[in-house]
């Protein structure tokens, strides 16, 4: 592609020379596009009518925020020909396409969504035949509340992040590949509207981008930097990006830029002049998950990693080789989200950017695998306290995800699930939160280290491949040799709820000191998973017996000179899938113990002594 | 000078401890009284749950979760709970400080049926058959708890009338505030001027504000009880103090930054050893001591309001 900025009007006219290989065993005729910057087009779009023009939080705040892509010229030519963007596309002899576009709304028919388009070529492509079509485009950038587009920054200077910017071929998946059948006729083409709660799917190519800015700015783009050129004003910055399926630039005259070097790895870190005093911890948290995560997944290919601190709707996000960040002025240093948020980003480098799962059918696959190992990252680099440390009130990365999940209708929302049709928040629950908490139940269920294997195993087995949920049981599956349907169908594919609890105990006098204990555990909710029971006796031994939680209800009786005093389901905390862990102990009566209501106490009145003398001064 | 007045309303808090004592066990009244929830709630979640050790360890937010989520009205009980509180903790406030007030002030005439100009008691109470000096301070104690009552009852209508007076200046003084923290807010865009104003300015102003208004406050209420003006006359009077008044800025400066001091002390024993009961103990000792500088405070600024008047 070589596409020119142009500031003032927010846009970027491109020309894109597209090659594409039909990969199915038939003859195609039919291409599929997204085109996604019109999902900032209207109201009317499928992803303004979800969002109501609000994402995370950002919204728009000039009179004219739209954005849009339009197709000025698209043709056939000979994909042996060299790209000339300076010669006109008009001097091209061949039939325009753009009369055979047509828009499609394949996941709500909403005839106003202009997200995805259809052409039907003038011939067919072979199976294995190489085609290219050289388009011209026009990308008007919308003021930047989902991911992309401009903001004038606090300097008073323009901002860009050009992120869903062109016209970008979807996916064609053929028999075998997903969940197209290995006997399927032919393969069927993959696209999804642009959703509110969705990210991306797109196939692997190359990328060579020029890309042409006002001379003042600093320029992040996916991929390496192979050269730059300036004239009149301009500067002409070319980028390659080689087995990629995305492309994203920022271009801004504020950017402060930062490097460090990572054994094969460019890290570059372009910081907004305000935010300079974290230029460390931005490069600092992108080399620790470099190193953790070819550690424990697989070697990062790549040779180049750009952190952008970006501004407002455009920070934590990822595009390949290409991560944006987030965070404040003034960020304490026990606070460490901008850590979390960038341990994130560089994560999808991985389940996003290189395993390639659809985001929108099973976001979960890079979303929740991605937050199960930043939180393991977190929790492992920073301690207790990893994601808050504020003297005695310390947050772990693991525990958020958890709470996130356990106390937000645990019941609802599978992980299997299309992005587009959660509902009621659970998007972000089953997509983020409950799978880390999955996938971190299965690493404590078998082991840190089987879990390594399983998922450098899924690594390098799917890695450009568009693995399944399907494809990643059979790894987990054939890794350890174990059946696993019972784990997959309850907690990703289903929404089984774990909470057992610890009823009673009783204890019965017989003759000669003899006692009968008997502790009463309940499966209180539909979800079943092993679990230890560590029974505690008045002489301070202790027995652990393995129940597999199918039961309802379920009685352990003890007989013998020594009571049962304390009985503890799950005491190592096994399971992070117990949505209720306070009612897995119990303690017998004799047992009972109100010290810590006590201290609660203590604490509770010299708060509000304290309180009321600062009130004091109020009045 | 101000140290003369800091000093004279240390020394006169000393001669009269029961005037902290009541001070400080009327807080740790209130302050038992709104934790007995805290104490119902942890005790049935709690108790018999085997995690009373591991929560006295420290802090378990999936612990915390579970307790607040078996307990669904502990939070919404500690928010009602100030529903009562700070109107009784208002009128407590402007009550007690003129107990305080009337306590501490030099006698004009002996109305109290008490004691001398130093507030000290006089001969038939201190016991004129040739009383130990024990007996001298009980009796002194008494006279004291009694002028405290005496003044709280004479005054306290008076004081409260003239506190909610005193919330037309806190009004304004915040609306003032917020005014400036708005141009301001025009002045210095983006970010980095936003932290500035909001997370700088803006609260060490509305801080200053509230002391500065207290401070008037304070010196009111001096006049209402010591000076025996009149309640809008002992509000004008109050509004010029911190004008017309070195020693009055000064006296109130020295006892906020102790009483701060003393305030935060407690709160720094909580973060590292927060509820033992040892530690507990030693809170309790600067909140004894807090409840020391409140009469002190008053009592500096009773002196220096009589030393006026004269």
């Amino acid at each position: 592609m070589d596409v020119t900025l142009r500031p003032e009007s927010n846009s970027i006219d491109g020309k894109q020379r597209l090659t594409w290989r039909n990969p199915d065993s038939v003859p195609v005729k039919e291409l599929q596009f997204h085109m996604y910057l019109n999902a900032f087009k209207n109201k009317e779009t499928t992803f303004m009518k979800e969002s109501g023009g609000v994402h995370r939080g950002a919204s728009a705040t000039v009179k004219d925020p739209w954005g849009s892509i339009q197709i000025s010229s698209m043709k056939m030519v000979n994909p042996m020909d060299d790209f000339r963007p300076e010669i006109p596309l008009g001097s091209n002899s061949a039939e325009d396409l753009v009369d055979r576009i047509t828009f499609i709304q394949p996941d709500d028919g909403n005839l106003a969504d202009e997200t995805v388009f259809s052409i039907q070529l003038p011939r067919e492509v072979a199976p294995g035949e190489t085609i290219a079509l050289e388009i011209l485009f026009e990308s008007r950038l919308p003021e930047i509340v989902a991911r992309t587009g401009w903001k004038t920054a606090d300097t008073g200077n323009p901002f860009y992040f050009v992120g869903q910017w062109f016209p970008k071929i979807a996916v064609l998946e053929v028999p075998g590949q997903r969940y197209i059948p290995e006997d399927a006729e032919k393969g069927v083409w993959n696209a999804h509207q642009f959703h509110v709660n969705s990210e991306f799917y797109a196939d692997f190519g190359k990328y060579d981008v020029t890309m042409r800015v006002p001379e003042s700015y600093v320029v992040g783009a996916s991929g390496v930097q192979m050269e730059t050129s300036t004239e009149n004003g301009m500067k002409a910055v070319r980028f390659e990006a080689d087995d990629v399926h995305d492309f994203a630039w920022t271009a801004s005259p504020d950017y402060l830029e930062f490097n460090q070097q990572w054994r094969h790895v460019n890290v570059r870190a372009l910081i907004q002049p305000a935010h300079k005093g974290q230029a460390q911890r931005h490069l600092d948290a992108a080399i620790t998950a470099l190193e953790k995560y070819d550690a424990w997944v697989g070697e990062y290919p790549y040779t180049s990693l750009t952190v952008v601190d970006a501004i407002g709707g455009s920070n934590g996000m990822e595009y390949p080789t290409l991560i944006t960040a987030g965070t404040n002025y003034g960020l304490p240093t026990w606070s460490r989200f901008l850590e979390l948020v960038i341990i994130h980003e560089f994560g999808h480098q991985y389940f996003y950017g290189l395993l390639a799962s659809n985001e929108f059918e099973e976001a979960w696959l890079d979303e929740g695998m991605n937050s199960y190992i930043e939180s393991r990252i977190m929790d492992e680099t920073y301690g207790p306290g990893a994601a808050i440390s504020l003297g005695p009130f310390k947050l772990g990365d693991i525990e958020l995800q958890r709470l996130s999940y356990a106390k937000q209708r645990p019941s609802s929302g599978a992980l299997v699930t299309n992005s587009w049709e959660h509902v009621g928040g659970d998007y972000g629950k089953s997509t983020y939160s409950k799978p880390a908490t999955v996938m971190n139940t299965l690493e404590r269920y078998w082991g840190w280290d089987m879990q390594q294997r399983f998922l450098k195993a899924y690594y390098e087995r799917w890695r450009f491949k568009h693995p399944t949920t399907r494809d990643l049981q059979s790894i987990a599956e054939e890794v350890s040799g174990t059946d696993l349907e019972w784990f997959f169908s309850q907690f990703v594919y289903g929404t089984a709820v774990v909470d057992y609890s610890v009823d009673s105990i009783l204890i019965t006098d017989k003759e000669d000191d003899q006692f009968v204990s008997r502790v009463r555990v309940h499966r209180e909710q539909d979800g079943v998973f092993p679990t230890t029971l560590r029974l505690r006796f008045d002489d301070g031994t202790t027995e652990d017996v393995l129940w597999d939680g199918a039961e309802r209800w379920k009685d352990f009786r003890r007989e013998g000179t020594h009571k049962i005093v304390e009985a503890y389901l799950d005491p190592d905390f096994n399971n992070l899938l117990d949505v209720n862990r306070l009612n897995n102990r119990k303690v017998a009566a004799s047992e009972s113990d109100n010290s810590f209501a006590r201290l609660a106490q203590r604490r509770a009145i010299m708060i509000y002594q304290t309180l009321f003398y600062v009130l004091s001064g109020l009045f | 000078m101000s140290l003369y007045y800091i000093k004279s309303g240390f020394e006169s808090a000393k001669a009269r401890p029961t005037l902290t004592v009541i001070m400080y066990v009327s807080n740790l009244i209130m302050g038992i009284l709104l934790s007995i929830p805290v104490l119902a709630a942890f005790s049935k979640a709690t108790a018999e749950s085997g995690y009373a050790n591991d929560l006295s360890q420290g802090f378990d937010i999936t612990l915390w979760a579970d307790i607040l989520e078996n307990s669904p009205s502990f939070l919404p009980t500690l928010i009602a709970q100030l529903f009562w509180v700070l109107p009784v903790l208002f009128v407590w406030k402007m009550a007690s400080s003129a107990g305080l007030i009337h306590a501490q002030m030099k006698e004009i005439e002996d109305q109290d049926g008490a004691p001398d100009q130093d507030g000290t008691p006089d001969e038939s109470e201190a016991g004129a058959a040739g009383a130990d000096e024990r007996s001298q301070r009980l009796a002194r104690n008494r006279n004291t708890t009694r002028r405290f009552w005496v003044g709280l009852g004479s005054n306290a209508l008076k004081s409260t009338a003239l506190g909610f007076l005193y919330l037309v200046p806190t009004v304004i003084a915040i609306l003032i505030v917020s005014v400036i923290g708005l141009v301001l807010a025009q002045v210095a865009v983006g970010e980095v001027g936003t932290f500035w104003v909001q997370a700088v300015f803006l609260p060490l102003a509305l801080f200053m504000c509230v002391a500065f208004i207290d401070m008037m406050h304070d010196f009111g209420r001096v006049e209402l009880v010591a000076g025996r003006k009149g309640i809008m006359d002992s509000w004008f009077a109050g509004l010029k103090w911190p004008f017309h008044s070195g020693n009055a800025n000064s006296i109130y400066i020295g006892w906020m930054v102790l009483g701060i001091v003393f305030l935060f002390i407690p709160f720094m024993l909580d973060l590292s050893s927060g509820g033992l009961f040892i530690a507990f103990v030693f809170q309790q000792l600067f909140l004894a001591a807090r409840a020391f500088i409140t009469v002190g405070w008053l009592g500096s600024e009773v002196k220096l309001v009589e030393d006026t008047l004269e």
